[in-house]
């Protein structure tokens, strides 16, 4: 069975090795998947046998921004956390205009009228992603301040 | 005045229940005897199946249950230190159980830990999930399952799954199947927020994911959250075939429900498809839901394009293209969605392989949700029919078929523990995936009972390559068979790899396999085979297969088969097979017979 990296350190893990001089700070922006690492074939066809993980964290209730840049209009740690660890399937999500990411965002940030939170999203994802280096914390901002 | 010191030296006596008059009342009322106790302690028969000396208060704890219930009630109402480390906060299942059997109130703690735990759970109700097989891994047919404690959010994303899983640090995969198995790993159980398993099963692994909906109540989800409390940290061996993941969670469930006995459908080893079973039989489940992969959404995207869709796709992806020159592309306003879409997806899917690195994915990634927000709502992308793998056929066989072979006619009985072959129905499988544990095959003519096959492993992954990805097909089988020779049992093990073209209903294969033959007469040959198979509606699976492989030592060999096989219900199939082996002289074979599931 592959190893399975937990997104958290997978993300330190890429965020280190492609930016050299970036602060951990700033990481938390795209690039919030699990990475597959390199399985051998045997490895591969034997998969079954314990669906092992290397979790380290067994109940993590933990918050998943730590390490992130904090934003500085929303006080919502739990939207800050989902926010942060699913940059990329939200970021898609808000393209397309709908999907069950951006209705737990609204959820997260008790916005009544999911449609139209989505919807205003869309129109506006250039102002909510900014460039490609967009963090959590940039787009929680811009999400709120879009949202109202 | 005196009435009023009367009820408060009863309430205090209530309340201040000697732990003698405690462990006297257990006694008499056979508690350490209780199926509850014995569930709470993990105890089959008279032993606990959990390795890890601090579950247990008494030193004797893992085989004596009266010590370890005495124990419990000794600590629990005894014990001064009441804070997160103390046995009063570590074992709310079964402080909460012993106050409800003895009807006492053990007071209250100082539990931070677990109250921490429960409010950000917020535990409401219970979801079955299973993530089926993951491509070219034809083991991972045998699925895995989770339990998530749903909260009172509308959204599941954030509801808490609870895994049981072997913790292993070891990346040599023969070490890794040889522990797995015979226990060589710790299993430990872990929560995470259900949006890190998805990334993990659907998005990382392309693994479809099935939920099914529980319909337990709050007290007894509550009873089952009090229990994972208990179990944090505790570690006991992992087995693969039968203290496994899926089995972790069937206690999870007798816990919150202890009328329901779902290990007792079980005989030794624990499938994970089957527990699912297990679960609707025992009236648990109400809804289904289904969760495509990421593999399953990119392919909805192939059908759905044109073959310039297609190619801008790849482009797109490749960054060979950019929104300027897209913009050229001649495409309706929806393929156009559909192109920006399955390109972002497939630039993920890059990303998690390892194929491109996280700045370029970014840029990437970015520029093509730009370009696809710009283009306002669009349809949803239509998925295609799957099939439920609670409607697969079960996964052990008993077999049952007249043979009429070139010099005699067997009478034909076969078993196999487990699980699916390519020449049967798919419904519920993953399309083109074999897996064989133990296929045994006897042959019985007037007396005369022979070894017709044992198989000890075989593992087949036909991938039909598309536009979007092109895995290898490859497959292997260890075992015994008569396929060589005139009529001989001999060992045969034998790899193959090639590719294959098709889709979910049909498909066709190319594979060279070098194969070893040892017996009564070792050999070396390097086999080539060309197959097809065929998904008919109505549960029917036609596979036909054409080779030829060159010996070293004896004469070359040309076979061919073709089988059809007629799933009538998840117990019972009609097959028949007719096949031809050319080498010493021409075998010719015919099958006809029944296969029983269960």
């Amino acid at each position: 069975m592959k190893k399975v990296l937990i997104s958290m350190v997978a993300l330190a893990a890429l965020s280190t090795a492609g930016f050299a001089t970036v602060n951990n700070q700033t990481g938390c922006g795209l690039g919030s998947q699990i990475i597959k690492d390199d399985s051998s074939a045997v490895m591969l066809a034997l998969q079954a046998t314990t669906n092992g993980t290397l979790g380290n964290q067994t109940f993590g209730v933990t918050s998943g921004t730590s390490g992130c840049r904090k934003a500085n209009f929303v006080m919502n740690e739990r939207a800050a956390e989902f926010v942060a660890s699913n940059m990329d399937q939200l970021s898609r999500e808000i393209a397309i205009g709908q999907g069950e990411s951006v209705s737990t965002l609204a959820e997260l940030l008790n916005v009544q009228d999911k449609a139209a939170f989505a919807s205003a999203l869309q129109a506006n994802y250039n102002a909510i992603y900014t460039n490609e280096k967009a963090d959590m914390a940039t787009v929680l901002d811009n999400v709120s301040t879009i949202a109202g | 005045m005196p009435f009023l010191l009367l009820i408060c030296v009863l309430s205090l006596s209530i309340f201040a229940a000697s732990t003698d008059e405690l462990i006297a009342q257990a006694h008499s009322k056979k508690l350490s005897e209780s199926r509850y106790w014995h569930l709470l302690m993990h105890t089959p028969v008279d032993e606990s199946e959990i390795d890890d000396p601090s579950f247990f208060l008494s030193s004797t704890g893992k085989t004596d249950l009266s010590s370890e219930l005495d124990a419990t009630i000794k600590q629990v109402n005894e014990d001064q230190n009441r804070s997160d480390t103390s046995v009063f906060c570590r074992f709310p299942a079964r402080r909460a159980w012993l106050e409800k059997e003895l009807n006492t109130s053990f007071g209250e703690g100082e539990c931070r830990g677990y109250e921490v735990l429960v409010a950000k759970m917020d535990p409401q109700k219970v979801t079955l999930v299973f993530p089926s097989a993951h491509i070219n891994s034809p083991a991972s047919m045998f699925g895995h399952t989770f339990l998530r404690i749903d909260s009172s959010m509308e959204s599941k994303l954030m509801s808490y799954a609870i895994n049981y899983a072997a913790h292993t640090e070891d990346t040599n995969g023969l070490l890794f199947a040889y522990k797995g198995l015979f226990g060589g790993y710790y299993g430990y159980y872990s929560m995470l927020p259900y949006y890190e398993k998805l990334k993990e099963y659907r998005d990382s692994e392309s693994r479809d994911v099935w939920e099914y909906d529980l319909n337990l109540t709050h007290d007894e989800v509550m009873a089952m959250v009090r229990h994972i409390w208990e179990l944090q940290h505790i570690n006991s061996w992992y087995y693969f075939f039968d203290e496994n993941c899926s089995y972790h969670m069937l206690w999870l469930t007798e816990i919150a429900r202890p009328s329901v006995r779902l290990r007792e459908h079980f005989f030794y080893y624990v499938i994970p498809p089957e527990t699912v079973r297990a679960f609707e039989d025992e009236a648990l489940v109400t809804e289904k839901h289904y969760r495509p992969s990421k593999r399953t959404k990119l392919l909805s995207y192939e059908r759905h394009l044109s073959s310039q869709g297609l190619r801008a796709v790849k482009e797109l992806t490749e960054g060979k293209i950019n929104a300027a020159t897209f913009k050229e592309v001649d495409l309706s306003a929806q393929e156009r969605r559909f192109v920006l879409e399955a390109a972002a997806e497939l630039v993920e899917y890059d990303f998690i392989e390892g194929k491109i690195s996280k700045e370029v994915y970014a840029l990437r990634y970015h520029a093509l949700l730009s370009q696809r927000a710009a283009l306002g709502e669009g349809e949803n992308l239509p998925m295609g029919f799957k099939a439920n793998p609670d409607t697969a056929h079960h996964s052990a066989r008993v077999a049952v078929a007249q043979g009429w072979f070139e010099h005699r006619s067997p009478l034909l009985i076969g078993w196999r523990p487990a699980f699916h072959d390519l020449g049967e129905d798919d419904t519920g499988h993953l399309s083109g995936a074999q897996i064989e544990f133990l296929d045994t095959l006897v042959g019985i003519e007037h007396d005369n009972v022979r070894m017709e096959k044992l198989t000890l492993l075989s593992l087949a992954s036909i991938t039909p390559v598309s536009h979007f990805f092109k895995p290898f097909s490859w497959r292997m089988k260890s075992g015994w068979d008569r396929d060589y020779g005139e009529d001989q049992l001999s060992f045969v093990t034998r790899v193959g790899a090639g590719a294959s073209i098709g889709n979910d209903q049909i498909f066709g294969y190319l594979l060279s396999e070098p194969e070893i033959r040892l017996g009564f007469n070792a050999d070396i040959g390097l086999g080539f085979s060309a197959g097809a198979g065929i998904s008919w509606s109505g549960r029917m699976k036609t596979l036909a297969e054409a080779g030829h492989i060159f010996y070293f030592d004896k004469r070359d060999q040309s076979r061919m088969n073709v089988s059809h096989l007629w799933q009538f219900n998840t117990s019972g199939a009609l097959s028949m097979r007719y096949e031809t082996i050319d080498q010493e002289y021409r075998e010719e074979r015919f099958t006809l017979g029944m296969n029983l599931y269960f």
